[in-house]
């Protein structure tokens, strides 16, 4: 995988930005087909589960992003490029958008930073599952009211964000990628 | 972009959005929502964005606005008919704050307007101006994969890696073919470009970005109305 | 779910191969046809390994699908298509790449498929040497217009 990016290991090549920005598209179609379900649940009080359980599916393509590149930065700045996507082409939430995707990005590359960007495997997603959970839940502490939660919610809400994100962001993150590895295409 | 002369630049609305909207998620209150809300509704409504579009936006996102106040309702703690119309009314703030943007400037002036006034680097402006022409291409492409395991007796489900393998081969080729015709046609990385158009932004307008910012955190933190 | 349907009364071979595989080898491709095949009593384990062995696919059937070459490709592409035997076989540039021994066994086998199934298929084509002998109808579209080129066989359901 090493070489999926043709430029030294900081450097972002159009072809990178190009590569990450198209994942991010297809990212969008497949939200649209899913986000009837999302928005079915969400206009309901179970609004907060709805949030916590699809989570995970949001956050993927930072995470993937990370370990297809594999260099500092990729994490984030894919997560990024995906909610640009998102707000330019799919939504007019704007500034929500950005603002989440940037705290997303940030928890799933503290994680791989914990590692030393060393393991973009199952240590690397595992911490940056564990990261983007916390700083995501901090975030909506503040910006989605669960601080006015009470506390049977609220520990509800953890475990169901940490497994929604720790099964898309993470496993699901980790079969893509043993799966591209095997097919050989990493040129 | 001579036409649109009167409105504020791409950039500074960028700064606005992202200044307040960050503000936002830390106040605790409706009335300020609610002024938010107005004030970009009035500013939509200025620069004569469609009526019928700004309704129909307002009301898809009603369900969403609904369940968060009913969610507070519910299961909050404390007050919890303030933070039910807190909650409920910042869907709206953030809404309209975003459209302010995303409704008045095409995407594309957006992005050139970045990378002219704050530096975004060029690679990315390009890069994502480049992939959004592919948005239809992608759609069908999308179908085509479905329709590919369908004809096989399979469907792909979004938890499923083969799914993303299909994209991830279909990204890389997409990108290596786009981004060697772009370069081929003269799009040099990390080397100034002739610019085809300019992005006029009257100093005022930063003067005017950093008041807002700073009103509303005096607004939402000293004053903080219920 | 409309499309669903369709998906299985329409086949397509797609113009660019890696449209067309699910699997990872290509082993699993034609398994996957087997298993779901439209024609399971036509398709016996018997006609597919004749069918592979034609095609000269026996020695890379454990190999991974996007590393083989692009004839290859095609081969695995246009047999995977044929086991699952839609009524409706369509056959978007499937003989791109291939030299002229593989070129008449992939004919051959379509055209031996597609008449002892009746299956109605349609093969687009930018090249009519080798292929024209085995079409009931030819259609050329040049300068903008479709003309029908005439009957170059006995008609039997295929074009």
């Amino acid at each position: 995988m090493q070489n999926m990016s043709q430029k030294p290991k900081r450097g972002w090549s159009l072809r990178d930005v190009i590569f990450l920005a198209i994942i991010g598209i297809f990212f969008g179609v497949i939200y649209q087909v899913w986000s009837y379900a999302y928005y079915l649940i969400a206009a309901t009080p179970l609004k907060p589960y709805a949030n916590d359980l699809t989570l995970g599916v949001w956050i993927m393509a930072g995470p993937l992003a990370g370990v297809l590149l594999q260099k500092a930065g990729a994490t984030i700045i894919g997560e990024l490029l995906a909610a640009a996507v998102e707000m330019l082409l799919f939504s007019s939430w704007g500034a929500a958008n950005l603002i989440s995707g940037f705290i997303q990005g940030l928890g799933n590359e503290l994680g791989f930073a914990c590692t030393g960007y060393k393991n973009w495997s199952k240590l690397g997603l595992l911490f940056s599952t564990i990261g983007a959970t916390i700083l995501t839940f901090v975030w909506d502490w503040f910006q989605s009211g669960y601080s006015e939660y009470h506390f049977g919610l609220l520990l509800t809400l953890l475990i169901i964000r940490f497994i929604s994100i720790g099964f898309f962001a993470g496993v699901l993150v980790y079969w893509i990628k043993k799966l591209v590895l095997k097919t050989g295409i990493n040129k | 972009m001579g036409k649109r002369k009167k409105h504020l630049n791409a950039t500074i609305l960028t700064i606005i959005m992202l200044g307040i909207g960050f503000q936002i998620a830390f106040s605790r209150s409706v009335i300020l929502n609610v002024v938010v809300t107005f004030i970009c509704l009035l500013y939509l409504l200025y620069c004569q964005v469609l009526l019928r579009k700004v309704l129909i936006m307002l009301l898809l996102a009603f369900p969403l606005a609904f369940g968060s106040w009913w969610s507070f309702i519910m299961f909050g703690t404390g007050d919890t008919w303030h933070s039910a119309w807190i909650y409920g009314s910042r869907v709206y703030a953030y809404l309209l704050l975003g459209s302010m943007l995303t409704l008045t400037v095409p995407v594309k002036e957006i992005l050139i307007s970045l990378s002219i006034h704050i530096k975004l680097s060029e690679t990315f402006v390009y890069g994502l101006l480049a992939s959004f022409n592919l948005l239809p291409r992608i759609r069908q492409q999308f179908k085509l994969i479905q329709y590919s395991a369908q004809m096989r007796g399979k469907s792909y489900r979004p938890w499923q890696p083969a799914l993303y393998l299909r994209i991830i081969i279909v990204a890389l080729h997409w990108s290596e073919d786009l981004a060697e015709a772009m370069s081929s046609q003269g799009f040099s990385e990390g080397f100034p470009r002739t610019r085809t158009f300019n992005d006029p932004l009257p100093r005022w307008q930063w003067g005017f970005a950093i008041i807002v910012i700073m009103l509303y955190f005096s607004a939402a933190f000293l004053v903080s109305p219920w | 779910m409309r499309i669903k349907k369709w998906a299985r009364i329409v086949g397509v071979v797609f113009q660019n191969s890696t449209d067309q595989f699910i699997k990872l080898e290509a082993q699993d491709e034609i398994a996957l046809s087997q298993q779901n095949s439209l024609q399971p009593y036509y398709w016996t384990e018997r006609r597919i390994t004749a069918a592979i062995n034609q095609l000269n696919l026996a020695e890379v059937l454990n190999h991974v699908s996007y590393q083989l070459s692009g004839g290859q490709q095609k081969k695995l592409q246009v047999l995977s298509m044929l086991i699952m035997s839609q009524p409706i076989l369509l056959f978007d540039e499937p003989l791109a790449g291939l030299d002229a021994v593989s070129l008449k066994n992939v004919m051959q086998l379509i055209k031996k498929t597609v008449t002892d199934l009746k299956i109605s298929s349609l093969l687009i084509s930018h090249q009519r040497v080798g292929v024209t002998e085995f079409v009931d109808y030819e259609l050329k579209l040049a300068d903008k217009s479709l003309t029908i080129e005439g009957e170059v066989k006995e008609h039997n359901g295929q074009a």
